[in-house]
């Protein structure tokens, strides 16, 4: 697919850019969950997503191939991090974004993380009931940590203690799978 | 894999996984409708060429700039008002004055002094038959048709003023009797002998004075002029013994002999070291408070010896530029010259390598230029500029040359942290040991995992830096595909590395900076709006003297010792009276200040205090009823004089630090206050006003102490405008 010939004055047709949603489609969740990873919460990463396409969409790129896309799609959705989060006078959320991309690369590969999905899915039932329980308070409740801890009949301590592990586990079992 | 970041990635996931959220679904029809923006400037090159070269994969490393430091990197979303308003005001018209003689970096535009460094060779010639016959009081700027021709001013075809033959066209100036004749500066193609390098000093000195009508003062007695002598040149006062033999020698070149005997010792070769380490070093963040004193301590040993065996130094910054290795004293690859990178590259900070490559080493202004295009609103500055015949205000270098500076510069790695070492313990030793601790795991290398550098431009679009010099040469450029070979990085650093000792920007750089050490001011400030008084004299000399320096193998000792025997360096010096500066009018405090920059008085001892902002702040905040708390001072307003008697009023109230800096406030340059105008009228918020002035003053934005000093010193004032002027009045060198 080929978008460079879209030039300023042809930019009105883009209604009529057929793969523009094929585009859009194929590429919104990864740079999403890319938000999300990099520490923005639901809203901000839908209207940083929003953003970031509207972005590409004003300056058209050569479109080389998914890979090279979904990095340039997530290069500039992280530029559009750090000027929002300029703007609000808060600091960036991780320190070396070139670490973070290639572990993100290896998490979520070229396919917008749906296979670590999967994995998480698997990995998830594997753990205990416990674990379970903390994590989904902790992740789908928002509970505190005092709350899990109440409801586990453990102290704060213990709870925080749990979950730790579980997400070492999580992780270590994800990594596997996604080798 | 980052475990950190692996758990981020995890959580996020998770937290996707149990809370079931889904990525809201783009409207793309709504999408599109927002696209259309017909004043946005599209950028197609930089995006498409980056796919082009396969960066799939590689990280922008602006982002990780702007990550460490937000505040450096203007990720701004200028609107078409403010756009306009940088392109084409004094924002773009401030980095293109600092720039201006950035032209010079470009080898094939070709200046004459390029043309006459590559005569030097044949250093055998004959002055008088060589140099360009000169006519007097002809300003070619002034009478050139280029000016006035927009079409004419091009970089180009602006023709450096040189001197013109005898019996040419006459100016019509009124004053042109009066005004001595011209100096054959541009015809210094050969190296001169000590004499003849001071003669090029004075009579170039001297039309600049005569051509303004600058009356200057008198010259300082010997035993005056040993003492600044021992100051300037060996960083101690005179002993009793050296000036006993100083006053004894009875010849009429004493001052030369004692010169001569000066610049062989050791306290010469230790003080120029330090003034050398200094000057290519930028200037300590307090964030590096903790710099390790011993890794500093042996880079000045290491330049103090290389002075010492006299190598020049060019080549001193060649191997500094090319250094690698660690700082650990012990270690088998000890390099102490590799300090230098470890200081300016540490925690991939790429623009502040970029920055005192460019200012610290080439003497330009790389923090405008990192976020203003110098090619926009050219014409616009040269128009209103005060000095808009002055061909130093040729437009050069682009944003784009400083990032693919940068590029090549983000192959360098600095690896390792500085030791954890505490300086709790008060015993020397213990000091010593800890900052040897402190100096250990440093290691400057060369970059595995070296990518395609993006920076933002001010229309947003994303570009992809080249891996290039600003002379042209296209460097090995980062493979997205597989690690980049270090003998490849290596290679870049080394041409690099020539390219930056060999461009005679880099040797007026040098003449400059020891101008500044012996007379207060550098010959020429990198911002000419800073500076407004004799822009082309002093260009000229600038360049004769960097001439004379690159033909002299770098001989800093010889170019010591010529500026020490100028009639510059031996002129008596305005004392800071209270008294003076309050009741003198504004005319003559303006012509105080002319002197000052005009180098016809020699700069006054400043108290140090104004320049501190905290300071500056404190005596507006408890001055109200002082002159230094009147909004707009004006001495015509104080109380009249009786019999020649103090005003009791304000003289009281005023140190001498402060007087200072009610004269420095009340004569700010014009084409400064032009600029000042320029930022009030843009959008900018009030702490990218001060970041503005602290780069004009320092290349670097202000610390966070500083900008709670300038919005008190805001509050107090309550007008942007004075505060910003008082800034840059207590802040610019």
């Amino acid at each position: 697919m080929k978008v460079d010939s879209l030039d300023a004055s042809s930019r009105t047709d883009y209604p009529d850019w057929p793969e523009a949603a094929e585009f859009i489609e194929k590429h919104q969740t990864g740079v999403w969950r890319f938000l999300r990873a990099i520490g923005c919460d639901g809203s901000l990463a839908d209207d940083l997503t929003q953003e970031t396409f509207l972005s590409v969409l004003r300056r058209p790129i050569e479109i080389v191939n998914d890979a090279a896309s979904a990095s340039y799609l997530r290069r500039v959705a992280y530029h559009l991090l750090i000027t929002s989060k300029r703007r609000s006078a808060r600091t960036v959320v991780t320190s070396s974004m070139e670490v973070f991309e290639k572990d993100w690369m290896r998490w979520a590969g070229e396919d917008s993380g749906e296979t670590a999905i999967d994995a998480l899915t698997d990995c998830f039932d594997r753990l205990t009931e416990r674990a379970q329980l903390a994590l989904r308070m902790r992740f789908s409740e928002q509970a505190t940590r005092e709350e899990i801890a109440s409801e586990l009949g453990i102290t704060e301590h213990g709870a925080k203690n749990l979950m730790q592990r579980a997400k070492g586990l999580l992780r270590e079992c994800v990594e596997a799978k996604i080798k | 894999m980052n475990k950190a970041n692996s758990e981020q990635i995890l959580e996020s996931f998770l937290s996707e996984y149990l809370d079931d959220s889904t990525p809201q679904k783009i409207n793309v029809v709504e999408l599109q409708t927002r696209t259309i923006d017909p004043q946005t400037v599209i950028r197609f090159d930089a995006a498409s060429k980056a796919a082009d070269k396969g960066w799939a994969g590689s990280t922008g490393r602006q982002s990780v700039i702007a990550a460490h430091h937000p505040r450096r990197v203007k990720l701004r979303t200028p609107s078409l008002w403010t756009k306009s308003l940088y392109l084409l005001s004094g924002v773009a018209a401030g980095a293109l004055l600092a720039f201006g003689s950035w032209s010079f970096l470009k080898e094939e535009k070709g200046s004459g002094l390029i043309n006459s460094q590559s005569t030097l060779a044949n250093s055998e010639l004959d002055l008088t038959d060589k140099q360009p016959k000169t006519t007097d009081n002809e300003i070619i700027a002034e009478t050139s048709p280029a000016i006035g021709n927009p079409e004419l001013l091009s970089m180009d075809s602006v023709p450096f003023p040189t001197n013109t033959s005898k019996g040419s066209s006459k100016t019509d100036r009124s004053n042109v009797a009066e005004i001595s004749r011209r100096p054959s500066i541009s015809g210094t193609s050969v190296v001169l002998n000590s004499d003849q390098l001071v003669s090029l000093v004075d009579d170039q000195m001297e039309y600049m004075w005569k051509l303004r009508g600058v009356n200057p003062t008198s010259a300082i007695a010997d035993e005056q002029w040993l003492q600044r002598a021992s100051l300037t040149v060996l960083g101690k006062l005179v002993s009793s013994e050296d000036q006993a033999k100083f006053l004894s020698d009875k010849s009429t070149t004493r001052r030369e002999n004692w010169l001569d005997r000066a610049t062989q010792s050791d306290e010469f070769f230790q003080h120029w070291s330090n003034k050398f380490a200094n000057a290519i070093l930028p200037k300590s963040e307090s964030t590096e408070s903790s710099d390790s004193l011993a890794d500093r301590t042996r880079f000045k040993a290491w330049l103090q010896n290389r002075l010492q065996a006299s190598v020049p130094l060019n080549e001193i910054v060649y191997d500094v530029l090319v250094a690698q290795g660690s700082l650990l004293a012990n270690a088998s690859d000890h390099s102490p010259q590799a300090y230098w990178w470890a200081q300016v590259a540490a925690n991939e900070d790429h623009s502040r390598a970029t920055n005192a490559i460019t200012s610290n080493l080439l003497g330009q202004r790389g923090s405008c230029i990192r976020c203003h295009d110098s090619n926009a609103g050219s014409r616009q500055s040269l128009s209103n500029s005060p000095s808009s015949n002055d061909p130093l205000n040729q437009p050069s270098v682009s944003r784009d040359d400083y990032w693919n500076l940068a590029s090549v510069v983000s192959g360098i790695s600095v690896s390792g942290k500085k030791g954890a070492g505490s300086n709790k313990s008060n015993d020397a030793q213990s000091v010593a040991a800890n900052q040897e601790q402190k100096s250990t795991s440093r290691t400057v290398g060369y970059a595995e995992d070296w990518h395609t550098l993006f920076y933002e431009r001010l229309d947003r679009s994303l570009m992809a830096a080249k891996t290039k010099l600003p002379n042209g040469v296209e460097l090995t450029a980062p493979s997205e595909k597989r690690p980049t070979s270090k003998d490849a990085i290596r290679k870049n650093i080394e041409q690099l590395a020539s390219w930056i000792t060999s461009t005679p920007t880099f040797d007026q750089r040098q003449v400059n900076w020891v101008w500044e050490s012996m007379l207060g001011q550098p010959l020429q400030n990198r911002y000419l709006i800073v500076d407004s008084e004799g822009l082309v004299e002093k260009h000229e000399l600038l360049e004769a003297l960097g001439t004379q320096l690159r033909g002299s193998q770098f001989n800093l000792a010889k170019l010591v010792k010529a500026i020490a025997l100028t009639n510059a360096f031996q002129l008596e010096s305005q004392s800071c009276d209270p008294i003076l500066y309050i009741t003198s009018t504004p005319q003559e405090l303006a012509d105080y200040q002319q002197r000052q920059h005009l180098f016809a008085s020699f700069p006054a001892t400043m108290d140090p205090s104004f320049r501190s902002l905290k300071n500056v702040a404190t005596w507006f905040r408890k001055s109200h009823s002082s002159v230094l708390g009147q909004p707009s001072f004006d001495a015509t307003k104080l109380p009249k004089l009786k019999d020649g008697g103090k005003p009791e009023s304000a003289a009281p109230e005023v140190t001498p630090a402060q007087t200072q800096f009610i004269v420095r406030s009340r004569v700010l340059p014009k084409g400064l206050i032009t600029e000042v105008e320029q930022w009030l009228k843009s959008s900018m918020p009030w702490e990218e006003l001060v970041d503005h002035a602290f780069y004009l003053a320092d290349d670097a934005p202000a610390t966070k102490l500083e900008q709670m000093s300038a919005r008190e010193l805001l509050n107090s004032t309550r007008d942007r405008r004075q505060a910003i002027q008082r800034i840059l009045a207590s802040q610019l060198p």
